[in-house]
């Protein structure tokens, strides 16, 4: 926190003063809030009520039947399903793969570690971007086009989870490890007893940027699918979008039901977020 | 069975030579300690036994196995960690508990030797703490307890004290000896405190640069110390080397006398002249610091009851031949 | 009791290493490594204009001819414009709301919850959402007076704009969260001495705040403009590339030639397209890190 001067000032000063962070505050929040607001507020009107000027900004009689027209025939329901099998799919593998990698790295000795460390560091050179074209062929070869293994199995493995896994192992003192290697423990019972429980925050913060990651994936689960019963929320939504001005309401209910379990996920975890960034920018 | 020997026992880490040909012998329920300065290669030998470093040469036996190729978890060896190393996600039951875990013990048995091992450690009442709401005492004893819970052949302790402070490390000294008793266990105890080596081995074995440079009971590494290295670092204060030049033998010759041992007499005395250079009063004893011809600083314990001298003043400092310990100025070894 | 060989040990070991790395490596191999490979390899191929047609070997001719086209110059121009709009505006409004909520006040909590509250959005929502502020019937920008013709998201000087707003919208609560975190690990003492010093406010953002931040910035400035050359879904929801390719930024060139909307796929030039996406990622952060280093203090 920002230590504010010390010196003298008048109650009435200090009172003028907090009166202006928090109209500043306000308006920021204001500014910040406001496409996400509009966007309930919409949701709960009628299409003509949305286009009549001026605008409604807060509504007196909420019709909710948007939000059962995105869930049913929107499809909503069947997109938020896939989201999450697809994404939690991907969240624990990496969350896995990251998990043994760190381990091989921080604690064991091998030929060719140094190496193939920076092969896992290399990874993150490569956007997905640039292999989506031979991905695509290779999804198809496999049979799994417009399956939730070819959404899911392109992204079981990242080099960053392996890397801030490793970092956390490291922390972990050699002693520990010392003393677990005298009392019986094997690689595989350190990894799960000790040095996981002890890598637990950096783990978390893998898990939340994972599975935010993941969610919101846009380019893979349009290019990979067609059937409309293995789309995504991200992609529904814009299917949503698309069908017509008649339907403003549910496109916006819509926006909201995708948003919603993501906003709960964030807010019971937002310590985690918060460290996997940081994380993020140590390294950088 | 707990005896452990060490036969040519070496390590290097790349050109450095870490322990040079370390030869050892740890008999059944004995309290030797490891002594030396840090980067002594005490520690390392120490590894080297719990099977936590792979030796360079060598053999070490401990039983009447050789345990060179035997994984560290079947040495059947306990060893407390300078840090603990406490889980620390773990209560202070799971800790002590976790080697019995990989033995495959009963859960009764398990349940009843955690109780029993807490009790003798007057940890009864922590068992469901985390070790991160104990004092550092507290963690320590913990660190005993996981130790004693397996019954091993011996135990190894680095530098267990050395994170407690100075009122509780004397207090929790005498608890070790009395628990190393009791057990009638073998233990190796490295430190780089003089003290601790003096009032709790059997046996002190000093290294130095890798290199073993006397073993024997603390009296005798006391009154014989084989060379220079060890005179000085054994005893408070350190003793006092006087060069043989000034104390009329030559000077191929260094005496080595130690403070308790030095008189202050008068000018017209005989002895060394020497210029008091302070005086430090400890209350029950007093340190009477001269300055030789050389320029050289020694220390004379005085009791209180003896008139001081002023600070200044010309004296001739005496001592008994029987005191005196004579070393080659060249090699440092001791002379006769 | 096993007794074992130094060497049986070591390489048991290293085979526990191998086999931990195993699944990693092979997600990277077969989705990473090998694409990433063969992209050079496709690049030498002229697909056919009609399917079942043999693909023909055209060597460097294709890096050629797709590299010096009028459609790639522009392709590049849109990206490298849109990074100019989003990043720079980005970290200056990010960093306004965390220097304004870098202070201690009652209810602060909520501010900072609000401040964030974008990363609950994805790429997606955003587009959806500004999509629909921006539609000329039920848009409230257009009623706010910014009703061109054509409307926004169809006129060709301000598509490109319109998607880098939705994009600095997005990304903003990241930003954020990001540059408040650096704020908050400068120790406060510094502060303390600065103002011992006499400094005022503005001397102790300039000479404390912003170099102390300075590896968070730059970590965000680097984050910031490969996200931005790797933008895709909101251009996909919004613009469609158009209009008039203005908003046709490499992503969504590397998609159109996989998509057969309008002409036979041509993977051979979507993966010189990717191999141009890469160069340029690469050149640029790299370029990034060397200009930038020089001017970050590093605090840690």
């Amino acid at each position: 926190m920002r230590a504010e001067p010390k010196r003298w000032e008048s109650p009435s000063v200090r009172r003028l003063r907090k009166a202006g962070s928090y109209t500043i505050l306000t308006v920021l929040a204001v500014v910040v809030l406001f496409p996400i607001y509009i966007t309930v507020v919409n949701s709960l009107l009628r299409p003509v009520d949305i286009a009549s000027r001026p605008p409604t900004f807060f509504p007196t009689h909420p019709h909710w039947s948007s939000y059962a027209d995105a869930w049913n025939g929107g499809h909503m329901a069947k997109y938020l399903l896939n989201s999450f099998i697809v994404t939690i799919a991907i969240t624990a593998g990496q969350v896995v793969t990251a998990i043994f990698a760190g381990y091989a790295f921080a604690f064991l000795e091998f030929p060719f570690k140094r190496t193939l460390f920076v092969v896992f560091l290399a990874t993150l050179m490569v956007p997905f971007e640039v292999t989506v074209v031979t991905n695509l062929d290779t999804v198809n070869a496999l049979g799994w086009y417009d399956t939730y293994q070819g959404l899911a199995v392109p992204f079981l493995a990242t080099g960053f989870g392996a890397f801030l896994v490793r970092q956390a192992f490291l922390q972990v003192p050699r002693d520990l490890s010392d003393a677990a290697a005298l009392d019986g423990y094997g690689h595989w019972r350190f990894m799960i007893r000790v040095a996981v429980p002890l890598a637990r925050p950096a783990i978390a913060a893998l898990t939340v940027f994972g599975f935010l990651g993941a969610w919101n994936q846009y380019l893979w689960p349009l290019l990979a699918t067609k059937d409309d019963r293995l789309r995504t929320v991200q992609i529904g939504l814009k299917q949503l979008r698309a069908t017509s001005l008649d339907a403003v309401n549910v496109t916006f209910a819509g926006a909201v039901i995708a948003v919603i379990p993501i906003a709960i996920i964030l807010l019971l975890f937002q310590k985690h977020l918060v460290r996997g960034l940081t994380a993020g920018a140590v390294k950088g | 069975m707990g005896r452990v020997l060490l036969q040519g026992v070496t390590k290097k880490f790349g050109d450095v030579t870490a322990v040079d040909h370390l030869d050892l012998e740890v008999s059944d329920r004995e309290f030797l300690v490891l002594l030396g300065p840090s980067g002594c290669g005490k520690s390392t030998a120490l590894r080297m036994i719990a099977g936590l470093e792979e030796l360079t040469e060598g053999t070490i036996t401990i039983g009447d196995r050789v345990v060179n190729d035997i994984e560290p978890k079947d040495r059947d060896l306990a060893m407390v960690f300078q840090s603990y190393a406490l889980y620390p996600h773990l209560s202070v039951r799971k800790n002590i508990e976790f080697p019995l875990r990989t033995r495959g013990v009963p859960k009764d048995e398990r349940a009843a030797q955690v109780e029993s091992a807490a009790e003798s450690l007057g940890l009864a009442d922590l068992l469901d703490r985390k070790p991160g709401q104990l004092s550092g005492g507290q963690r320590q004893r913990v660190a005993l307890a996981r130790a004693i819970v397996r019954d091993p052949e011996a135990f190894l302790m680095d530098e267990p004290l050395s994170n407690l402070d100075a009122k509780l490390r004397v207090q929790t000294r005498a608890e070790l000896v009395e628990l190393q008793q009791r057990l009638e266990a073998t233990v190796i105890y490295v430190t780089h405190d003089q003290v601790e080596a003096m009032t709790m081995g059997d046996r002190i074995a000093i290294m130095k640069d890798g290199v073993l440079q006397q073993v024997g009971p603390p009296q005798e590494v006391y009154e014989r110390p084989t060379n220079l290295f060890v005179a000085r670092f054994i005893g408070t204060p350190p003793m006092n080397t006087i060069p043989g030049a000034l104390a009329g033998i030559g000077p191929d010759t260094v005496i080595g006398v130690r403070p308790e041992h030095l008189q202050v007499g008068a000018p017209t005395d005989d002895g060394i002249d020497a210029t008091v250079a302070v005086i430090e009063s400890l209350g029950h004893e007093r340190h009477v610091i001269c300055r030789l011809a050389d320029a050289t600083m020694v220390i004379v314990r005085q009791a209180t009851e003896i008139v001081p001298p002023a600070m200044g003043d010309s004296v001739r400092l005496r001592y008994d031949d029987a005191h005196a310990h004579r070393f080659d100025a060249a090699t440092e070894q001791r002379v006769g | 009791m096993v007794t074992n060989s130094r060497a049986q040990r070591r390489r048991r070991e290293a085979s526990l290493g191998y086999l931990l790395l195993l699944p990693a490596v092979t997600v990277f191999a077969v989705f990473i490594f090998y694409p990433f490979l063969r992209n050079f390899q496709l690049g030498f191929y002229l697909n056919p204009p009609f399917p079942n047609l043999p693909k023909r070997w055209v060597g460097f001719d294709q890096y050629r001819d797709i590299l010096g086209s009028d459609s790639f110059v522009d392709s590049l121009k849109t990206t490298i414009a849109f990074a100019f709009l989003t990043v720079p505006a980005g970290i200056a409004l990010g960093m306004a709301l965390a220097v304004a909520a870098n202070r201690k006040l009652k209810g602060i909590g909520i501010y900072r919850t609000i401040f964030s509250s974008t990363v609950a959005t994805s790429v997606a929502v955003a587009a959806v959402i500004f999509s629909m502020l921006f539609n000329p019937i039920v848009g409230l920008l257009p009623w706010l007076g910014v009703n061109p013709t054509p409307p926004i998201i169809e006129n060709p000087d301000l598509a490109l704009g319109a998607v880098a707003l939705v994009t600095v919208w997005q990304t903003l609560g990241l930003t954020f969260i990001l540059l408040s975190a650096g704020l908050q690990a400068i120790p406060e003492d510094l502060y303390e001495a600065a103002a011992l010093d006499g400094a005022g406010a503005t001397t102790r953002f300039w000479r404390v705040t912003l170099p102390m931040l300075s590896p968070t910035l730059f970590f965000a400035v680097v984050i910031g403009s490969i996200h931005a050359f790797q933008s895709f879904g909101q251009i996909d929801i919004i613009t469609n590339g158009g209009p008039f390719k203005r908003t046709n930024v490499l992503t969504y060139s590397i998609y159109s030639e996989l998509t057969t909307a309008n002409h036979a796929a041509n993977p051979g030039k979507a993966a010189v397209l990717a191999i141009a996406l890469f160069v340029i990622t690469l050149g640029l952060t790299l370029i990034q890190m060397r200009v930038l280093e020089r001017r970050v203090h590093y605090a840690r």
